[in-house]
């Protein structure tokens, strides 16, 4: 079920994207802040590392179930005659990476070893028992490793990405419109509508996240569509307050007074005037914020209260790590492997953050274009 | 005026500081611009000298590196600075704080930035003494309180104890200046002082400048863009364009004969000194930025006198008669021609009334502290106006007199307490846009700061077209374009302007772009509110041309919101005068200043600096304008009044005259 809901909101993502997309393809300013951004090295390499992710969450996210097969190769059926199918499901990102998807070693192994990390006592020919490290079925095929239970760490973190993507993204997609119109409405109308809106944020931002995060997770079940509406809840204030304030402050600019000397309605000024004029501060809240999100998926996940555990996630594998760090010698393969998939993510969509800020102000903009 | 000699310089011995081929760069990332180029000048003791120049010259980089005070990315390229016989430019970093602000400082534009909000005032004069006097802390102190009441401040006990915040505009520069002359500089350098402040003030500021410096032998280096105070308050005027000095010259010669173009255009271009209905006269084009600075002379493009030589060498300041100097080639000959008349000037204006203003109350709450009491600041308390077709009414006041609240008013951006405003006979005040938009379409108005009443992220073009959208105005998209490219033209500016953003535009070409977005909805009567203040002198005169023809053009009725008389005798066909939310005074603009009935009125004249006059501002009125919560009793002006009577302070003064014409609320005109 979980799956099914998750990929509709991943169709509805990407169309939504898609439109975003168009609408700011015919906007000039859009068109010439992206030109602008394209001009600096750093946002190009940012841009394409995202756009990466991306790639891979997509083909994480289409799928199809495939026949089951017995031993022998054929097709096995039921009682009725009709085939069995697969109820995992197995996605396109799983059939690129079949070759480390299947291939399970017996337990933990380092990086391109050949041999397993963990020392077994074999029966050797003479019948005496011999302590040896016996070779992997597939050596120097695991970049990252194995875990515990002998499952490829690479896997495991390419199946990460998805995760994490949707989880900033969503989250993203639900925070910003609800406080964009939130907080517009409140600092440019202000009077009653103010009042509600900072009675909602503050009752919000005094209680524990985390408590609020637990609480929803048991009333509704562990899952990545929850955490994302959860998440989506405790964090929208913050980029409210930033434009509830901003908004105030445009609402005494000259130029709105100027447009509504004009007699231009309320809400062409919010729409002409003042979202243009806060839409640097939600692209690097946002972007901002997307961090964020993937990081407190990692966090809540390792307290046990983030996606479920049939979901892979990085703030899983840094779970599982808790006790490999522990051990001597230390296994350290999938902690690295999950923090690097992370800092990959965040670090470039922090700086792709930062160059859409300075482009999108003309004021910093250094030639007249 | 003071004590120097007839000499251009006087002798050497009494030169305070020498200038001499001062050069400042900025580093840019396609290598530095060099933005202050070869300026020489310098001042005797007890003199001052003014540093005239619009903005972009370099003035005020040539003050701040008197003190070694380049902002970052600007350094001094080029030239020496000695002071009092020392170079400045080679002295370590030591020397040069013991010299700044002991024995060169500094007062500069805004005093409000300037002072720290939140140290006491004595407590701020006090560490500049324990810094530079070696005063410890309690003699530091009685200094300090010595200084307040030195330069005029009522109360220097309780003004040491009191915060920035709680003193006005002209108190706050007072204190700078205390500040300033702490230490009994040699020199002081003041940068734009009163730009900030109200005619009366300025007047007050000024007084207390010469006090302190020229009248106990020090010199003062005046940097501003107002002529007018160059001529009341200069002994030597040096000229500065596009980084370059030229033309320096004594006062009195200077404004009888300038010599330079530059000098004779810029003094065309003050409106005071021109005829109304006149065209004020005009330099053409702009001042180039320096990174297209070539060699030649830099003003030659703009020039109406500039022959080919011009644009081949530098042409250098040299001596003509009598020690003025002058960097043009074709000077002291050449002349620029007089000025025309306004377009078809049919300033007569109609009998009907485009806007009638009655009775008008704006009040705003405003809370008394965190708990205190509801207090009602009456900021326009029972104004009435009348605009008739095709005329220009100027309301004048101080800033704070309540003229830009009834400028709001009008226009539907402030709330109307009690009153009534008819535009065209139909009411407004009260109304939303829902119900009265058609006849919200007829006013429209300019706003003072062209960089902020244009939304920065809007292209141009969009920003006029607004209102025709909502107004209903051209069938098309096609048509609107059609007609902001007219609008464009109309008011000057390239068609290809449309697609840009404020930002690349310049603030006269921006508040062009401020009276085209007017414009663009067919208005009757446009209301200015301080539209041309915050402009320099040559691109204000273009700009009140453009609106003077477009009245001729289109039969536009003008309310000039504005606190400069030059532009009201230059512009208005009847002034209003305001003071403390009411006004004093109304009539023809001729009669009302050169015969002024009220002593606000007289006040406000006077205080205006007048060049070729000879004499220096008369009365100069004394305190602030009280706050408006609690207005005075009887007439509001009687505490500033020198004419006050017994009656003035009990019984607030009716209307004396007939409604329509000359008018005046002053006991002194009873009956």
């Amino acid at each position: 079920m979980g799956y099914v809901l998750n990929n509709a909101v991943v169709a509805a993502l990407v169309l939504a994207g898609i439109a975003v997309g168009r609408a700011m393809r015919r906007s000039p300013h859009w068109r010439r802040a992206f030109a602008e951004i394209w001009r600096r090295r750093g946002a190009r390499v940012s841009a394409r590392v995202v756009a990466v992710y991306a790639a891979i969450a997509l083909l994480d996210s289409v799928g199809w179930h495939p026949a089951v097969r017995d031993e022998s190769g054929a097709i096995r059926r039921d009682t009725s005659g009709r085939i069995v199918r697969d109820a995992r499901g197995l996605t396109a990102l799983d059939a690129l990476l079949t070759p480390w998807r299947t291939a399970r070693e017996k337990t933990y192994s380092a990086p391109f070893a050949t041999r397993q990390f963990v020392a077994e006592y074999v029966r050797g020919a003479d019948g005496s028992l011999e302590r040896t490290y016996p070779r992997l079925r597939y050596p120097r095929r695991h970049p990252l490793g194995t875990d515990r239970i002998g499952e490829d760490v690479f896997y495991q973190a390419m199946k990460g990405v998805r995760t994490g993507m949707l989880l900033g993204v969503f989250t993203t997609a639900l925070v910003v419109p609800f406080a964009l119109i939130v907080g517009l409405l409140a600092g440019y109308f202000g009077g009653w509508v103010d009042d509600v809106v900072q009675y909602l944020y503050t009752v919000l931002a005094s209680i524990p996240a985390v408590l609020l995060v637990m609480a929803f997770m048991v009333l509704f079940g562990r899952g990545l569509v929850q955490l994302c509406v959860i998440l989506g809840v405790t964090t929208w204030t913050g980029l409210c307050r930033v434009l509830r304030g901003e908004t105030m402050k445009l609402r005494e600019s000259e130029f709105v007074a100027a447009a509504r000397a004009m007699c231009a309605p309320p809400l062409r000024i919010l729409w002409r005037h003042i979202v243009p004029n806060v839409m640097h501060l939600v692209v690097i809240t946002t972007v901002l914020g997307f961090s964020g999100r993937v990081l407190s998926e990692a966090a809540l996940t390792y307290m046990g209260i983030g996606v479920g555990v049939d979901t892979y996630s990085w703030g899983r594998m840094i779970n599982d790590a808790r006790l490999e760090l522990a051990r001597d010698p230390v296994i350290w393969w999938k902690l690295a492997a999950s923090f690097v998939a992370m800092v990959g993510l965040v670090l470039p969509a922090n700086l792709l953050g930062d160059a859409l800020r300075d482009a999108l102000d003309p004021r910093l903009r250094s030639e007249p274009s | 005026m003071s004590g120097v000699s007839n000499d251009t310089f006087g002798p050497r011995s009494a030169i305070v500081i020498e200038v001499e081929g001062l050069g400042i760069e900025f580093a840019g990332t396609g290598g530095s611009v060099r933005v202050v180029d070869g300026v020489s000048f310098r001042i005797a003791r007890g003199e001052v000298l003014a540093l005239v120049g619009e903005s972009g010259c370099g003035k005020s980089l040539t003050a701040l590196s008197l003190l070694g005070l380049l902002p970052p990315g600007a350094r001094m390229a080029s030239g020496s600075i000695r002071f009092e016989g020392r170079e400045l430019a080679r002295l370590p970093p030591a020397e040069l704080r013991e010299i700044r602000g002991n024995r060169i400082a500094m007062v500069f534009q805004e005093p409000m930035t300037a002072l720290n909000p939140v140290m006491t005032v004595g407590a701020q004069v006090a560490e500049a003494l324990r810094l530079h006097a070696g005063l410890g802390r309690r003699a530091a102190w009685r200094r300090a309180a010595e200084l307040l009441a030195g330069v005029g401040l009522p109360d220097p006990e309780r003004r040491c104890r009191e915060y920035p915040h709680q003193l006005s505009g002209g108190q706050r520069q007072r204190v700078m200046i205390a500040m300033a002359v702490a230490c009994d500089p040699a020199l002081l350098i003041a940068d734009e002082p009163t730009t900030a402040l109200d005619v009366t003030v300025q007047a007050q500021v000024f007084e207390l400048l010469r006090k302190v410096t020229v009248q106990r032998g020090r010199s003062l280096l005046l940097i501003t863009h107002d002529l007018g105070i160059v001529y009341e308050n200069a002994d030597r005027v040096a000229v500065m364009y596009a980084g370059r000095v030229v033309e320096e010259a004594r006062r009195d010669a200077l404004f009888a004969r300038p010599l330079h173009p530059y000098t004779q255009m810029l003094l065309g271009a003050i409106p005071a000194r021109s005829e109304p209905g006149e065209r004020l006269a005009v330099i053409p084009g702009q001042v180039p930025p320096p990174v297209e600075w070539g060699e030649g002379c830099r003003f030659a493009d703009r020039c109406p006198l500039a022959i080919a030589e011009c644009r081949g060498e530098r042409p250098g300041l040299r001596e003509v008669d009598h020690g003025r100097r002058v960097a043009c080639i074709r000077a002291p000959a050449a002349a620029v021609g007089g000025r025309t008349a306004c377009a078809s000037s049919s300033r007569a204006a109609a009998a009907t009334n485009r806007l009638v203003v009655e009775e008008l109350r704006v009040y705003f709450p405003v809370r008394d502290g965190l708990f205190g009491a509801r207090l009602l600041v009456r900021a326009v308390d029972g104004v009435d106006l009348v605009v008739r077709a095709g005329e220009t009414l100027a309301l004048v006041g101080e800033s704070g007199c309540g003229k830009t609240t009834v400028a709001r008013a009008v226009v539907g951006l402030a709330p109307v307490t009690a009153g009534s405003i008819r535009v065209d006979g139909e009411e407004v005040a009260g109304r939303t846009c829902r119900h009265v938009k058609a006849v919200r379409r007829r006013v429209q108005m300019v706003f003072q700061d062209p960089a902020s009443s244009l939304d920065p992220r809007m292209p141009v073009g969009q920003a006029i077209r607004e209102g025709m959208e909502i107004h209903r105005i051209g069938r098309d998209a096609a048509e609107r374009r059609e007609r902001i490219a007219a609008l464009l033209d109309r008011v000057g500016l390239p068609k290809a302007s449309a697609d840009r953003y404020p930002h690349e535009f310049s603030g006269g070409q921006r508040q062009r772009i401020g009276i085209a977005r007017a414009l663009a909805v067919e208005p009757e009567l446009i209301i200015c509110d301080e539209a041309t203040s915050s402009l320099d002198v040559s691109v204000q005169a273009q700009m009140l041309n453009l609106l003077c023809d477009l009245q001729a053009e289109r039969g536009l009725s003008y309310l000039f919101i504005t606190h400069d008389l030059g532009v009201v005798r230059h512009v208005a066909d009847r002034v209003a005068v305001m003071y403390l939310g009411e006004l004093v005074e109304q009539g023809a603009t001729r009669e009302v200043l050169e015969a002024p009935l009220h002593p606000y009125t007289a006040a406000l004249i006077a205080a205006v600096p007048r060049i070729g006059e000879g004499g220096r501002r008369r009365l100069v009125l004394a305190g602030d304008v009280p706050s408006p919560i609690e207005p005075p009793a009887g007439c509001r002006f009687h505490p500033r009044c020198p004419y006050a009577m017994e009656r003035c302070g009990v019984e607030a003064p009716p209307w004396f005259g007939p409604p329509a014409g000359r008018r005046v609320r002053c006991w002194l005109h009873e009956a």
